[in-house]
């Protein structure tokens, strides 16, 4: 029997610099994130630059503290993996040069992962979920159905023809003036709000288009706040509410349709960053329980982004002999599918 | 031996050098790809050197193109903490002026571009800096050479057409760099000079 690969995975796509030591065999044995929430915090959203700037900063500090607490050396990794995108190309070049460098001077393969790739992978690092397996991805900057066929094989089913689920979270946060982040703290308020107090569109659903669309809902949801002169607490709890129901209802709408366009999957899975809210969850298990499907969601901790996704796809991707050459690019896009057809919209996003 | 590494500016340079001496390096101008070709470069001249045990990183942290010198620095950074070696940052206009030093004993004005129709300007006597590191437009840049009958040199003389340039290779050159990092060693904080553009922005697939 072989012994199992350790691998150190960094990533640096958008506003978390993070880098975590994963095994083959599963056992994640250390992991940090860190956030650059307060830099971008009055900004509204996050500026390029300014995450940019914090990565160089944060990532080699970062790896020296992972390795010293899990007691290993540099020497001891089998691998290197890294974020070579979609994603804010400055800090995914941070995150990728970096790991050449190391590779570099350790001696060591490089793998060069897609961002969208660690997360699909997530949730076989804490379950053991065979392949295939109807995958919902749903961050701030994705939104997409995908059928996992395997470790670099994708059927993409449904991507966003506007905004992201996350982005809509965010924008509606902004527009309710909770601040950053969105998403957790639409979650937070919704939870003393009425859901049924305010209707809202749900784009989309029930159409035979496969798609999401959130950009009409967020509209819906400026043009209600604009009809307050001020907003009680009450009030934003409602929105909130109201909002996060939509929301929850297209993703279910858009996964059913999914489901029974595919076939011959046994397990529904949710990655992503929008994958750590409640209700979010709560529906998609009752989904998955109606047509008698296995439901998967990585443990919070895993869905925002993080260094032990990327670890765990180079692990998967080591174990079948992927590595990449010193001269692998960064991409700010990289379609899972790229065969996928372009959506009606969506344009160069999807 | 001592690795040399600059992406500062429209080039990717890296060289060893013994003391001064510089034995192998590699100097590719280029506008943009940077991340993608300086880690291969690095490895031609280790090859070359047949894998030299590395004592010292020098890397030019700015200012300059600000993917630029985030490259360098974070591939500086890294193989310093692999190789558990130290690695010193030293400033695109101090090693241009130490540049300059060799050919003239007037005051030197170091002028990079920093697009957008302005430079990055410093002016020293001797290896001296007289003033600190700003943003200005090319008028500007030639007042401060004729109120100080300076030379110019760097990336930035090309828009000051009337004054007196030196034929001093306008990138940071590993000779110098091993000086500077000798003269006026700096941390790895970049020389940004100027503040990031605010516009936000999320991650598209």
């Amino acid at each position: 029997m072989t012994r199992d690969a350790l691998i150190l995975g960094i990533e640096s796509s958008c506003d978390e610099t993070a880098a975590a030591l994963v095994r083959s065999d599963k056992t994640i044995l250390a992991h940090k994130v860190a956030g650059q929430l307060a830099a971008h915090q009055p900004y509204g959203g996050v500026v390029p630059e300014i995450a940019a700037r914090a990565h160089v900063e944060a990532l080699t500090p970062l790896i020296a503290e992972v390795l010293a607490e899990a007691g290993l050396k540099l020497d001891d990794v089998d691998a290197i993996a890294a974020t070579a995108g979609p994603g804010l190309i400055g800090g995914v070049m941070i995150g990728l040069v970096t790991a050449k460098a190391l590779c570099l001077a350790a001696g060591k393969p490089l793998i060069a992962v897609n961002h969208l790739e660690g997360h699909a992978l997530s949730p076989r690092l804490t379950h053991d979920v065979p392949f295939p397996y109807l995958l919902l991805l749903v961050s701030g900057g994705h939104c997409q159905i995908l059928k996992v066929l395997g470790v670099g094989r994708y059927q993409r089913l449904a991507t966003t023809i506007d905004d992201a689920a996350g982005e809509a979270f965010d924008k509606v946060a902004k527009m309710l003036g909770l601040g950053m982040p969105g998403g957790p703290l639409v979650e937070a308020h919704a939870i003393h709000g009425n859901k049924a107090r305010f209707a809202l569109p749900r784009p989309l659903t029930g159409t035979k288009e496969p798609h999401f669309s959130f950009a009409g809902l967020k509209s819906a949801v400026a043009r209600l706040v604009a009809g307050f002169e001020t907003l009680s607490d009450q009030d934003k709890a409602d929105i909130a509410a109201s909002f996060q129901a939509a929301v929850v209802d297209c993703l279910v709408d858009r996964t059913a349709r999914a489901l029974a366009a595919c076939g011959d999957v046994t397990t529904l899975v949710v990655a992503g960053g929008v994958a750590a809210n409640g209700p979010v969850r709560e529906a998609l298990q009752q989904l998955a329980d109606r047509h008698n499907l296995t439901f998967v969601a990585p443990p919070l901790w895993l869905c925002g982004d993080n260094g032990a996704m990327i670890a765990w796809a180079g692990a998967e991707r080591f174990g079948l002999g992927m590595i990449d050459p010193m001269s692998v690019q960064a991409r700010p896009r990289w379609p899972l599918d790229p065969e996928a057809e372009s959506a009606r919209g969506a344009g160069v996003k999807a | 031996m001592i690795l040399t590494i600059d992406t500062a500016l429209d080039a990717c340079t890296v060289a060893l050098l013994k003391h001064e001496v510089v034995a192998q390096m590699v100097h590719e101008p280029m506008t943009r790809g940077h991340a993608d070709r300086l880690v291969p470069l690095i490895n031609t001249v280790l090859d070359l050197a047949h894998n030299p045990h590395i004592d010292t990183i020098v890397v030019s942290i700015g200012p300059g193109s600000f993917t630029g010198l985030r490259i360098g620095i974070a591939a500086a950074r890294a193989l310093g903490f692999a190789w558990n070696v130290p690695v010193i940052g030293v400033s695109t206009m101090a090693a241009l002026a130490l540049a300059a030093r060799e050919y003239n004993k007037k005051p030197v004005l170091v002028v990079h571009d920093a697009k957008r129709g302005h430079v990055y300007v410093q002016l020293f006597d001797g290896t001296d800096p007289l003033s600190g590191i700003t943003v200005e437009t090319p008028p500007l840049a030639a007042d401060m050479v004729t109120a100080h009958k300076a030379v110019v040199v760097g990336t930035g003389a090309a828009h000051l057409p009337e004054v007196h340039t030196l034929p001093v290779n306008p990138f940071p050159m590993p000779r110098f760099m091993v000086a500077c990092a000798a003269n006026h060693p700096l941390g790895l904080e970049p020389l940004y000079v100027r503040p990031p553009d605010a516009k936000t922005q999320m991650p598209k697939h």
